[in-house]
């Protein structure tokens, strides 16, 4: 009877194929009271147009300040968040009354590349559209300053945490910091990552060639060539490897931030800081950045960990509207999303070698060498290489702290 | 699915028809069986019927009922301290029968319950109240075959729980914190176990389950929706009786004794789930999930004098859990978080009988509610423990007096002192936290009530009363003023312990009218005022076991709501078919909500993370009930809105723009059926389907992407979408067996249940994520977000139970 039973559940995916009967069906028992099974289905969106959001971030480290804004917009109607270009961003002292204009490059408003504000400081944005619309800040002060890490750990875990996408529990580093938190005030964290791997293959063209920095289908190149091509010999896709040093870079995907609320002026032990997925078994180098937030900064970003990050549990939180300290001093019924942060940074990397992991990796690892473009004959030139392209998440700068 | 759906909604349909049809060939046999010399009703009465070989036991009112064919039968009743009374009967159409037993030399003490007619449901003013009884409960197909009370609840018409989980109860489009637990006359404050998949409440010793929403009665104050008051069955035995169960999750044992015979005896009851040893076989996933959960309820009942009666319950409940689906505690940095937590209550109630008509009851009730939640560090071997409880203590008593048919009343006293631990974090013998300790609050209720039951004419009864009460919140406390704008703390006054906070002065009408139309028909309205000083304040989707409960003070205000119904109710068949139509509309005011981003855990200043708004909640009930017969049930439809809106000037504060929004709990469409077929002395065969509009749903209205890459979701508005329809069917069949010829002592059956009969996956929540790669691109398309659907159950669940008594 129980075998006949078992049929009829679903949950059972997570038990191993060996189990007999039984075991499944008490497995899924438990299913019902420890488990919860989760499904893809289409999102669903009440979209709304017109809504601003401004990113901002400034910082002591030079170079990494920066302003992104944007507006939702139908555009074919299809939802999107465009930048909006050829706005006057100004940054403000409030003690001193300097200001900064940050300028456009690459969808971005940006300052001097030598510009970085310090300990102390009160900063406030004011930012002016082209139709004329204005959006100021709240002023932000940098409250803290360095907060010197005594020792950093990175734990590997072949159960790391689960994932809904995969359904299943996937390996991964936790890399956690041990530090003094400084007595004198409160004190609230927040860290985010970049990592690199060094990249073998550069470019996957599925269905065509890559040809002049972009992939062309084997019907536009046939078109081109005609009957040059031997069709036997083309295939789903073609690889191709860096011909220059390259590294792919990855961004934290989860929110980690931390309050001194319950432990002012007390040494925090392996507090987990960065989650790093095994993606592929390539060495990685992860460049840490912690920020001293202020309160108000802390809650905006607690409210984006809910958001992100808690929000599939029994007891989630309600998601709550990602307001942050932006106005617009015209219209107090404006919505305007997103915030200004300033705050004191500071960095830190770790190389982890990851050669002798056993587990597979969550990224499948294609070898050059079978999936290069084969010949066609007839004299076309056949390319297994490409250069590295710099962009937001490949560099062809060796990383600081990048051990071959 | 819809094909699904269609079928079973066939099924329904049948089932009612032939739940319509009755049986033409039987007649019900009632009884009502009284103390001789008293005219009280007598509880538990033994009643034997041959040739039928049947019987059962009379309930609190001294009432049984039995339909069977027509035949002459012999009738045996037998109660202790009672002669036994034999009489024939020709039974050939529906029969009440009045019975009176005569007292032996050696008397039991007079027990006072009020009498119930036949057709209470049209005569009494009462409104809104649902009342199961454990038989009942007995038959209602459960989950894994565990016997609940709130999971039978949501079956009735205007109650229902947030999903599969949910740590409580919505009655009438009410929040889970605004009924009031009452068992044995001690509040509960957390009445699940396993995260809200089963209810505290010790089955099997269970009498009788009332719940109230509408007039309620003046008795009960506190909370602003409901009460439900679940009363311990009293031990009237001459014999040791031992029944029990064994079940997929738990088991359960409940006993049953005279200790000295006739003057003191024994219920005790208990149930245990540990089932978690066995999870790491099963995947490596679960090495570290832990739930154990035990519940134990004693009764002692002392029988003094024959004018005095005198209980005393115990009810101890405890909980243990980790789970990985649950969120973590910001900023204790531990390995993980875990759940422990505990329910210890004590009621004494003395019940004097001056005569017939008047009675005493003196009740003193104390309860401690403990919920911890423990965080073992990192690579340390220390436990940090949050620690939170609640005391209280309460005296209650009550005269009443049946001064006439058409006239009676109660008058009463009750106060109720309540001392809140919010919280304490202990850093054990670790250095990385810091001790917290928040204020204790300390909270008195002082209460005074009347009600009076008075039919002046013969189609019109009334019930009118009223409930005065003085709240008075006492230090030590901190009082702060905000700064509207930012919430920065403008001035503080410090109260000394013991010293008046503030006070509250609040009375709260009642009133309840019926008009009999005819003698199977009656027209009923109701009007009740009530206030709640008490509340649980959290910003989750269910609170969790610690969840903060926080007394009224100067900023945050009593909640109050004001609840009108009216009704038709009409009996069909003899009273065989009770069918009634009510409607209720309730304002209430400072509803809680919570600001975004407010974090309850430890924080100092609640008040100021809290909002309080108004609130409305109106609908329509429809019930058709057959409660005996060889087939009987119940078919509810409800019709409900339940919404909320906030008032602030300040942007982030407000919920949809200040205008209306539904709350959590806005169900507008629920169908409940439940159908029972006793065919045979030796199989019960029920059924019950749950079809309701699916729970209100906050869905983006946009996304945008940080600088790191990472998409976000953008809420601006609260409930503006909803979750599939909610719908499930499941099945229970109790097969019972005859007594062995060897053992005539023991008693055994099996009850095997299907929940979830036909495997509909009825999501819980949904929630967006970053996508990985093209994973799920089929489903996902071109939106920049995930999004999964979480179940707690995708399939048919079975579950077999064996049962056995033993007397």
């Amino acid at each position: 009877m129980i075998s006949m039973q078992i049929k009829l559940y679903n949950c059972i995916k997570y038990v191993k194929k060996k189990s007999f009967a039984l075991k499944r069906y008490i497995h899924c028992l438990l299913c019902f009271f420890l488990f919860a099974c989760t499904e893809p289905v289409s999102p669903e969106f009440e979209f709304e147009s017109g809504l601003i959001y401004v990113d901002a971030f400034v910082s002591n480290l030079p170079g990494s300040s920066f302003v992104n804004i944007a507006e939702s917009n139908f555009i074919f109607n299809r939802y999107q968040n465009e930048f909006i270009e050829n706005a006057r961003v100004v940054l403000k002292n409030i003690e001193t009354g300097t200001e900064v204009v940050f300028v456009e490059e690459d969808e971005s408003y940006l300052p001097e590349n030598d510009f970085s504000v310090q300990t102390g400081e009160s900063w406030e944005l004011d930012i002016l559209l082209p139709d004329g619309r204005q959006y100021k800040s709240l002023p932000e002060t940098i409250d803290a300053g360095s907060i010197p890490i005594s020792e950093i750990k990175t734990t590997y875990d072949p159960e790391f945490m689960f994932s809904v996408s995969e359904d299943d529990f996937v390996p991964g580093h936790s890399i956690s910091f041990t530090f003094d938190d400084p007595p004198q005030e409160d004190n609230f964290y927040f860290w985010r990552y970049r990592s690199f791997e060094e990249l073998i293959t550069c470019e996957i063209c599925e269905g065509g060639l890559f040809r002049d920095g972009e992939c062309i289908s084997y019907g536009a190149y046939i078109a081109e060539f005609g009957p040059c091509i031997d069709e036997t010999v083309v295939k789903p896709f073609n690889t191709y490897t860096c011909s220059t040093d390259c590294w792919k870079i990855r961004f934290n995907e989860n929110i980690k931030i931390f309050s001194d609320e319950f432990s002012n002026g007390n040494k925090i032990n392996n507090l987990p800081v960065a989650d790093i997925l095994l993606f592929t078994k390539n060495d990685i180098l992860v460049e840490i950045q912690q920020y001293s937030i202020s309160a108000e900064g802390y809650r905006y970003f607690k409210i984006l960990k809910d958001i992100v990050d808690n929000n599939g549990n029994f007891n989630a939180t309600p998601p709550a509207a990602l307001l942050g300290n932006m106005f617009n001093p015209n219209n107090g019924e404006e919505y305007v999303l997103g915030r200004f942060t300033a705050a004191f940074a500071s960095t830190a990397s770790v190389f982890i070698d990851r050669t002798n992991i056993l587990e597979k990796s969550l990224e499948e690892t294609l070898i050059d060498t079978e999936n290069a473009e084969l010949f066609f004959g007839n004299g076309l030139k056949v390319i297994s290489t490409t250069p590295c392209v710099e962009s937001q998440f490949r560099t062809g700068t060796r990383p600081e702290g990048w051990i071959d | 699915m819809i094909e699904k759906g269609v079928q079973f909604s066939f099924l329904l349909v049948l089932l009612n028809f032939n739940f319509l049809l009755g049986q033409s060939e039987e007649y019900r046999l009632s009884f009502k069986i009284l103390s001789a010399s008293t005219g009280i009703p007598i509880n538990n009465a033994n009643i034997f019927l041959s040739p039928c070989n049947c019987g059962g036991a009379t309930d609190e009112n001294g009432l049984f009922f039995i339909d069977l064919p027509k035949n002459k039968y012999s009738i045996t009743i037998t109660f202790i301290g009672f002669a036994d009374e034999s009489i024939e009967v020709e039974l050939e159409k529906n029969t009440l029968l009045d019975i009176k037993l005569y007292e032996k030399e050696e008397r039991l003490s007079e027990v006072i319950v009020r009498a119930k007619k036949l057709n209470e449901n049209i005569t009494t003013p009462q409104m809104g109240v649902l009342r199961l009884k454990n038989q009942e409960l007995k038959k209602i197909p459960t989950a894994l075959g565990e016997l609940d009370v709130l999971r039978a609840l949501t079956l009735l018409p205007g109650v229902n729980n947030a999903g599969e989980i949910s740590n409580g109860l919505s009655v009438r489009g009410g929040s889970l914190d605004q009924n009031l637990f009452l068992f044995d006359y001690a509040p509960v404050f957390n009445p699940t176990h396993l995260f809200g998949l089963f209810s505290v409440f010790t089955p099997d010793v269970i009498s009788s389950i009332d719940l109230y929403r509408s007039n309620i009665p003046a008795r009960y104050g506190g909370r602003t929706t409901s009460v439900l008051d679940i009363k311990v069955k009293n031990p009237y035995v001459n014999k040791f009786k031992l029944t029990g169960g064994i079940g997929m999750v738990s088991s359960r044992f409940n006993i049953e004794a005279p200790l000295i015979e006739d003057k003191l005896m024994v219920v005790a009851g208990g149930r245990a789930g540990f089932t978690d040893f066995l999870l790491p076989i099963f995947s490596e996933r679960l090495d570290n999930t832990e739930a154990d959960f035990y519940d134990a309820t004693l009764k002692l009942l002392y029988l003094p004098t024959e004018k005095d009666q005198i209980s005393l319950t115990g009810f101890y409940t405890k909980d243990f859990y980790k789970l990985d689906l649950i969120s973590r505690i910001e900023n204790i940095n531990a390995e993980n978080n875990q759940y422990d937590f505990q329910t210890l209550n004590g009621t004494i109630n003395w019940l004097h009988s001056f005569n017939q008509s008047i009675t005493l009851r003196n009740i003193v009730v104390a309860g401690n509610y403990d919920a911890d939640n423990i965080f073992p560090e990192i690579d340390i071997p220390n436990e940090i423990k949050f620690k939170s409880s609640i005391k209280y203590s309460s005296f209650i008593s009550e005269f009443s007096n049946q001064v006439n048919d058409v006239f009676d009343y109660y008058v009463g006293i009750q106060a109720n002192r309540y001392k809140i631990e919010p919280g304490q974090l202990d850093p054990g013998t670790g250095n990385s936290v810091l001790p917290v300790e928040l204020d204790t609050e300390i909270s008195n209720e002082f209460s005074g009530y009347a009600n009076l039951n008075w039919q002046p004419l013969d189609f019109l009864t009334l019930s009118t009363g009223f409930r005065y009460t003085y709240y008075l919140l006492q230090g030590p406390f901190t009082l702060n003023d905000y700064e509207t704008a930012t919430g920065n703390v403008l001035n503080t006054e410090f109260f000394e312990d013991g010293e008046k906070v503030n006070e509250y002065n609040r009375i709260e009408p009642r009133l309840g009218i019926n008009i009999l139309l005819d003698e199977n028909t009656s027209i009923k309205m109701s009007y009740a005022r009530l206030n709640q000083y008490l509340q649980n304040i959290y910003n989750s989707t269910t609170p969790l076991p610690t969840s903060r409960w926080k007394a009224a003070d100067p900023n945050i205000l009593p909640q109050t709501s004001d609840a009108f119904g009216v009704g038709i109710y009409k009996n069909f068949h003899e009273n065989a078919i009770e069918v009634g139509l009510e409607g209720y509309y309730r304002i209430s005011e400072n509803n809680l909500t919570y600001r975004p981003g407010a974090d309850f855990f430890l924080e100092q200043f609640v008040d100021r993370e809290v909002v309080q708004i108004p609130g409305k909640a109106y609908g329509i009930e429809f019930s058709l009930k057959k409660p005996n017969g060889k087939v009987n049930g119940w078919l509810n439809y409800t019709w409900s809105k339940s919404l909320l809106r906030t008032e602030s000037e300040d942007l982030s504060d407000r919920i949809n723009n200040n205008q209306w929004f539904e709350s959590d709990f806005d169900i507008p469409h629920t169908l409940n059926a439940t159908i029972n077929f006793e065919g045979s002395e030796y199989n019960t065969l029920s059924f019950n389907f749950v079809g309701q509009t699916g729970r209100p749903l906050t869905v983006p209205n946009g996304t945008i992407e940080l600088s790191d890459g990472i998409d976000v979701p953008i809420f601006l508005e609260r409930n503006n979408s909803r979750l599939p329809l909610y719908h499930r069917l499941d099945l229970s069949w109790n097969i019972h067996f005859s007594k062995s010829k060897e053992n005539k002592r023991w008693l055994n059956d099996w009850t095997f249940t299907v929940y979830n009969l036909y495997g509909r996956k009825n999501p819980l929540n949904r929630f967006y994520t970053q996508r990985n790669g093209s994973q799920n691109s089929d489903v996902f398309l071109d939106s920049p977000l995930g999004s999964f659907e979480l179940y707690i159950l995708n399939s048919p669940l079975f579950s077999l139970t064996y049962n056995f008594t033993f007397q």
